[in-house]
């Protein structure tokens, strides 16, 4: 299915007559909050981080918050809530639980964050899915990971799917990609392909390849609005990716995407941007 | 709807009593082919009264008795003057004679067929004939409908190279475009580059921007009617063309003398027979192809029959070698021949039957099939790695069925009624997927069927200064079974996760329905033969959706009927104008505002996933909007200038309404739609320099279509991210070009069959790098701002046409 978008790219007289240039255009950048974050199945620290972001020429990448105040929410399969903890150490916009936390499936989980100024945002009350097991992992080309799971039947399951590379402990690459389940829903041998070296390929150097002594696959069972996020995250990293732009497939570009999640400013009712993640993860190291 | 019944009772009533009065009916024909001619004027001096033939090359007219002097024209055709003595009712088959020389056939001097706005009652149409596509320079000296109608005002696109046209305001798919009748669902080849309708095998094509007729439904925003040629039914005769990239031959000729004709048409794009030769793009193929035809049988003065035929298609196969580098163990194993085969395809038929009931009333009875339909598939000739997500096959389809009988009463001179009754059954494939390996399910989306029917009724009356066609459509559309319909918690916005349940609807059961009046008015008041004030209205109901998100559309974009989470289109639009013709009608003015309303418009929810989306509904918004201009049009048809002008002034906004704030896309703001663009100037001339050379030109200003940048940056998991302005709050720079062709065409020896003419050119003179898009990348950690033209350069073109 990948090749739709690179279908359209295959059309040399097109290219040939077609050009690009560099332009710059003068814009009005208003500060947007970005809160983003996850908690998972097992024991872990939760970890979130609140941003706001800065104009594009700016020398900063983007502009921590460390004065707000989280709280971390759960409800139990009997409707309980409770609050799991507020209290968090503050490091450069990274706000990590004072203590590990223990979920439990089938519970649901969010977050509130209040700033300075009294806004606040609250994310969706995700349930923490059952763990979907990888069973298998498979190279090919040197460049493309198959990995075999079998699809819960009779539920609709939305999954992210991570590769990481290491190279003598350290990690050297990072790739994700994210899916539903439509084309296999509840099929036994489902597998999903993730290249490698998808975003790395670029014009200057085409034989890009990592080395690497060690590999890990990661596949996360969520919810749909997390992976909207996620499918946004993805597609606006493609549209910016050096690769992808300027070519026909330009003729079909969408509206450009806002990293909209399941997080919102109730102060505003508006979606914010950012998202907190509720997931359950298995893990293949290879 | 009662008292449109009551007028048409005594309109009836009344035309028995005429009992003076006779009627003359017939057909007007080319001599020389024996084909109808559409739009021919009959007129009468004495009285001062005309008729014009349909789009079925039928005219009547009710005269008193008397003698009478009778005026038959058509441009590009010799007037021929028939006298009269009207003693009763009498039936006519008029064959005019073409002019012979180019340079003559725009010198003649014609008073009743040029481009003037003030003879026709409706507001906003434009007629265009293949001539006049042909003189246009053209992209690859192809002839070609799409781009020969966005020459004209009111008529826009996102940008070049983009499939279809805007027309104000509206979206692609609100456009209605029959071929013969049927609709076609994709109207361009490679994705946007060239029309799917062959120049050669087209008779007639009317543009209906405003107060549309009743007898037009289904599309919001224009009818685009095109016409095939008959065939000749005369002698036999060919004609074609040879270009760079194309070429195209038709024959046509009489299978039976003045009874029986044929029409074939085929075009076929070559730029792939190099492909065999290039070692990299062995095994691959583009191409597309048309093959119009046709079949006319004048059975008896009363009937006629037509068959015809659309098939088109366009072709790509593409051939990827992953290799591995020397792993010669695993050669076997790892060497993948991937191909992708992609084609997207119209074909339409329609048998049409003419009758002449008597000379006042006139019947067409059409039957239609019309299929849109796309196939991609992906295989891997060693089968990929276990379950390979590449090896599968995926098809769409839309289909139509239709009937529709039509008919004209014509009272008398001034009075004309239509009546009849569209009947659409709609099957939309969204999507079939066929996995070849065990790891992909076959996904088999439910077809969805529609059913449109739409009765209605027109009344077209002329008195010496006033006219007005008045008309009624009721239309009626059933979503129907089989289908499973999801629903969802109406509490929270629409996405997967608020699904409460589903219900399977049985085959044939009326899922949901929609109906509604389409009331349609053209008004004319003429202050005095030359100079005319118009007013026109109508509303259009519109019961099926083109899902893009994109700013062109792809051949793979899908249609979706309204049904019980998708609303219908509707559209009020008013228009209002003053048309100017100088004495001697050399030139032809017009003026038209618009002001028109979208009620129930589909957009697209912040990153919509439209891709093989079972829930599609969970990523559509509702939306509202509305356009507004001024439409500036000048025309000289006669003398060796001849061309035409025009400039627009058009706005066309959007708002998302959901019920969800958090759904709306620009803070439920109004915001400047794709389609925006305020200020558009056309102008396109010929000039026959002798009989042998002629140069045409067209220059195209636009404003830059409007466009989203990012505003803002920050980082999310290592990756640097960024805001985004409003939805469409900037604008790209505006965009120009220049075109230019010579026509060279030999003096035809006398008696000598074949004839020709090379026409050459440049397109995009200049080599203007109009921006089709802007687009930011980020390099070393920068985001960059670059535009995208789709053509940067200028195009060299040439063809030879020939007749024999």
């Amino acid at each position: 299915m990948k090749y739709i978008k690179s279908t359209c790219i295959i059309l040399c007289f097109i290219s040939y007559y077609s050009c690009t240039k560099e332009i710059s255009v003068d814009v009005a950048h208003e500060k947007q909050t970005i809160i983003f974050g996850g908690i998972q199945n097992g024991t872990n620290n939760i970890v979130l981080n609140i941003q706001q972001s800065v104009p594009l020429n700016s020398t900063a990448s983007f502009e921590t918050v460390n004065d707000a105040s989280v709280s971390v929410f759960t409800r139990n399969t009997s409707e309980t809530s409770s609050l799991v903890t507020d209290n968090f150490i503050v490091n450069q916009g990274k706000y990590t639980s004072s203590e590990v936390i223990t979920t439990t499936i089938g519970n649901a989980y969010w977050i509130e964050v209040t700033l300075l100024d009294g806004t606040v945002f609250k994310s969706e009350e995700e349930t923490l899915k059952p763990i979907v097991p990888i069973e298998a992992i498979e190279i090919s080309n040197e460049d493309l990971v198959s990995i075999s799971f079998s699809d819960p039947s009779n539920d609709r399951n939305f999954y992210t799917f991570g590769i990481d590379l290491f190279l003598n402990g350290q990690l050297v690459s990072s790739t994700t990609s994210e899916s539903n389940d439509v084309v296999f829903d509840g099929n036994n041998n489902a597998s999903v392909e993730i290249d490698l070296f998808r975003f790395n390929d670029d014009d200057e150097d085409d034989e890009v390849t990592i080395t690497y002594d060690a590999l890990r696959a990661r596949l996360q069972n969520i919810n749909f609005s997390s992976y909207q996020f996620y499918l946004n995250q993805s597609a606006q990293i493609e549209a910016n990716d050096s690769e992808s732009s300027g070519d026909p497939s330009q003729l079909f570009a969408t509206p450009p995407v806002n990293l909209l999640g399941n997080i919102t400013n109730t102060t505003t009712n508006k979606i914010a941007l950012g998202n907190f993640t509720v997931n359950s993860e298995s893990i293949i190291n290879q | 709807m009662k008292n449109l019944l009551v007028i048409l009772f005594f309109t009836c009533i009344s035309s028995f009593m005429q009992a003076q009065s006779h009627s003359i009916s017939g057909s007007i024909k080319d001599a020389s082919t024996g084909e109808t001619l559409l739009g021919a004027t009959i007129y009468d001096k004495t009285s001062k009264k005309g008729a014009t033939t349909n789009e079925y090359g039928f005219f009547s007219l009710t005269l008193k008795e008397g003698k009478h002097t009778l005026y038959i024209s058509y441009l590009g055709f010799q007037d021929v003057i028939k006298e009269i003595d009207l003693k009763s009712n009498q039936t006519f088959v008029i064959e005019l004679k073409e002019v012979t020389n180019q340079l003559d056939q725009v010198v003649i001097s014609n008073n009743t067929n040029s481009k003037s706005q003030t003879r026709q009652i409706i507001s906003g149409v434009i007629s265009m004939k293949p001539q006049d596509i042909k003189q246009l320079p053209s992209l690859l000296g192809e002839p070609d409908i799409t781009r020969a109608m966005l020459t004209q005002a009111g008529v826009s696109s996102v940008g070049e190279g983009t499939s279809g046209f805007n027309v104000r305001g509206g979206n692609i798919d609100q456009n209605l475009i029959l071929l013969d009748e049927a609709p076609i669902y994709n109207s361009s080849h490679v994705w946007g580059f060239f029309s799917v309708f062959n120049a050669d095998a087209v008779k007639d094509m009317k543009l209906y921007k405003g107060g549309i007729p009743a007898r037009f439904g289904g599309r919001a925003s224009s009818v685009l009617d095109i016409r095939q040629r008959e065939g000749s039914n005369k002698k036999f005769k060919g004609e074609g063309g040879i270009g760079l990239l194309f070429s195209r031959l038709t024959l046509e000729g009489p299978t039976k003398k003045d009874k029986l004709s044929f029409l074939v048409s085929g075009r076929r794009s070559y730029f792939d027979l190099a492909f065999p030769l290039i070692k990299s793009l062995k095994g691959n193929k583009v191409f597309f192809y048309d093959l119009n035809a046709k079949l006319s049988w004048d059975i008896n003065k009363n009937n006629k029959l037509f068959a015809s035929g659309y098939f088109g298609a366009d072709v790509m196969r593409l051939k990827f070698k992953e290799e591995n580098d020397g792993d010669t163990q695993n050669a076997n194993q790892n060497n993948n021949d991937e191909t992708i085969d992609f084609r997207w395809r119209n074909a339409s038929t329609t048998v049409r039957w003419n009758h002449i009931f008597n000379d006042k009333l006139f019947m067409n009875l059409s039957a239609i099939y019309s299929r849109y339909n796309y196939a991609l598939s992906s295989k891997n000739s060693s089968g990929g790695p276990a379950g390979s997500a590449s090896n599968f096959t995926w098809k769409s389809a839309v289909e139509n069925w239709i009937i529709k009988p039509d008919f004209t009463f014509f009272q008398n001179a001034d009075t004309k009624i239509r009546f009849g009754i569209n009947n659409t059954l709609y099957r939309f494939t969204p999507a079939k997927v066929t996995g070849n390996d065990a790891g992909i399910n076959t996904v088999n989306f439910e077809t969805e069927k529609g059913l449109e029917i739409a009765p209605y009724v027109s009344y077209e009356k002329k008195w010496e200064k006033f006219s007005i066609n008045a008309g009624m459509r009721y239309s009626w559309f059933g979503n129907i079974g089989p289908y499973k319909v999801f629903t969802y918690n109406p509490e929270v916005p629409q996405t997967v996760s608020s699904i409460t349940g589903s219900t399977q609807y049985k085959s044939n059961k009326i899922i949901k329905s929609y109906h509604g009046f389409e009331p349609r008015l053209s008004l004319k008041y003429d202050l005095s033969d030359r100079k005319a004030l118009k007013l026109g209205y109508n509303r259009m109901f519109q019961y099926i959706h083109l899902i893009s998100n994109s700013h062109a559309t792809l051949p793979f974009d899908i249609w979706k009927p309204a049904g019980f989470h998708v609303k219908p289109l509707e559209v009020n639009q008013i228009s209002a104008g003053y048309a100017y013709d100088t004495p001697n009608r050399d030139y032809n003015f017009s003026v038209e505002g618009y002001y028109k309303t979208f009620k129930n418009l589909v957009e697209y929810k912040n990153g919509a996933d439209l891709f093989l989306n079972e829930n599609l509904e969970t990523q559509l918004l509702p939306a509202k909007g509305f356009a507004y201009g001024l439409e500036l049009s000048a025309h000289k048809t006669k003398g060796k200038l001849t061309g035409n002008v025009n400039y627009t002034y058009a706005v066309t906004k959007r708002k998302t309404t959901s019920a969800f704030a958090s759904d709306n896309i620009n803070n439920g703001n109004y915001f400047a739609s794709n389609y925006d663009r305020p200020h558009i100037f056309n102008l396109t001339a010929n000039y026959a320099l002798n009989k042998k050379w002629s140069v045409g030109t067209f220059f195209s200003f636009q404003s830059g279509r409007p466009t989203t940048y990012a505003t803002g940056k920050f980082v999310v998991d290592g990756n640097q991210h960024f805001t985004y302005s409003g939805r469409n709050a900037y604008r790209l720079k505006p965009t120009h070009r220049i075109d230019l062709s010579f026509t060279y065409t030999p003096i035809k020896k006398e008696g000598r069959k074949w004839s020709g003419n090379w026409v050459f050119g440049v397109y995009n003179v200049y080599a203007r790098k109009n921006a089709f898009s802007v687009y930011s990348t980020l390099r070393n950690n920068q985001l960059r701002t670059f535009q995208y033209s789709v053509i940067g350069a200028p195009i060299p073109f040439i063809t030879y046409n020939f007749k024999f």
